[in-house]
């Protein structure tokens, strides 16, 4: 047998890269290739872990990307349902509003006798002060006529007098 | 040596590039690959994770530039390679935020090496096996940690290493034959 393979073959063949004149040494050379199965073995247990390490690592991100979603939709539906609670708070003041209505009519035709009195003093002719002087000029000169008689009867109760 | 043409370069040549919803099928694919091979560059979880989001954002961006000349997936780890290389410089400008919040600590690898079958003894020493092999990769060099992480932990083939590094074949092969030197001298020093 030929000297033993040299560092670099060895790893030649550790890599599975072994040309077939070192794959037929090893095969023969018990030396060689405890070397190489131990060198293996070692990187193997290296992969391995490594391997496993990385999926694990792999699948938890996928959980907590899983979680993150459920998360978030938790937490939509807390807001809805908070949001929802105090739509209805909010709500209790219009409702007993709105049972109290029937009570304001009262009000209302306070209101409708005020407006009503307002209306005829805007729809007078001539203010308050004048109504008299206004009742003396009436056009149709039935109040004047009475006032002139009224006139004419406090002349005759003057004369009578003196 | 010959390359075998994988579901996702047909699917990806075939449709010139993926639209929106064939996209998020081969991010859903690829994810796992790259997240694992940034996380074996950098150790660190958090790190990994947001350079994987990256690495994926810039293949969304850059889609259109993507041919079908490789596979997909030689190409969105080329992204990542260039990422990690970004990022790694970064960090030795940045040196005063080296505090590491979210580090692999692999001495708390038990749960994953965990065999029902094997004693604790046997335990023991794949523990510790792991912790010189990890060792050894964190001292290695960038590109030959590159390298060793895309051809035994990935299983990529010499040209589609050589593709996605941009190294020359030659290159490839000596910075994986001085990784694997530093992890033989390191398991060696344990026996």
């Amino acid at each position: 047998m030929k000297t033993h393979l040299a560092d670099e073959q060895i790893s030649a063949c550790v890599a599975g890269w072994a040309n077939s004149e070192e794959q037929e040494h090893l095969a023969q050379c018990e030396s060689c290739r405890e070397q190489v199965s131990r060198a293996s073995a070692g990187i193997a247990l290296y992969r391995s872990y490594l391997r496993k390490r990385s999926d694990a690592d792999t699948r938890s991100r996928s959980e907590s990307v899983k979680l993150d979603g459920a998360d978030r939709r938790w937490t939509t539906t807390r807001w809805a349902a908070a949001v929802a609670v105090l739509a209805l708070v909010a709500s209790v003041p219009v409702y007993r509003n709105l049972r109290r209505a029937p009570a304001q009519p009262a009000a209302t035709d306070a209101d409708t006798v005020l407006l009503e009195q307002v209306d005829a003093q805007v729809s007078q002719a001539v203010p308050d002060a004048m109504e008299p002087l206004a009742r003396l000029m009436t056009w149709d000169g039935s109040a004047a006529g009475d006032s002139a008689r009224a006139l004419t009867t406090r002349k005759g109760s003057d004369e009578k007098q003196n | 040596m010959e390359r075998a043409a994988t579901p996702v370069a047909v699917l990806a040549a075939e449709a010139a590039m993926p639209d929106t919803g064939e996209f998020e099928a081969l991010v859903r694919q690829h994810w796992p690959s790259v997240f694992r091979f940034t996380l074996g560059c950098l150790r660190d979880r958090d790190a990994a994770e947001s350079l994987t989001q990256d690495c994926f954002l810039k293949a969304y961006q850059a889609r259109d530039r993507f041919r079908g000349e490789c596979s997909f997936h030689t190409w969105v780890m080329q992204i990542a390679v260039n990422l990690v290389r970004d990022y790694a410089r970064n960090r030795r400008l940045q040196f005063w935020k080296r505090t590491r919040t979210t580090a692999i600590d692999v001495t708390e690898a038990g749960p994953w090496l965990a065999d029902g079958s094997a004693s604790l003894e046997q335990q023991v020493a794949a523990r510790e096996e792991l912790e010189a092999v990890w060792e050894a990769v964190a001292g290695l060099s960038e590109r030959q940690r590159t390298v060793f992480l895309l051809r035994f932990v990935e299983d990529m083939e010499l040209l589609d290493i050589v593709a996605a590094t941009g190294m020359k074949e030659g290159t490839v092969k000596v910075h994986l034959f001085r990784a694997v030197h530093a992890i033989r001298e390191r398991l060696g020093r344990r026996k």
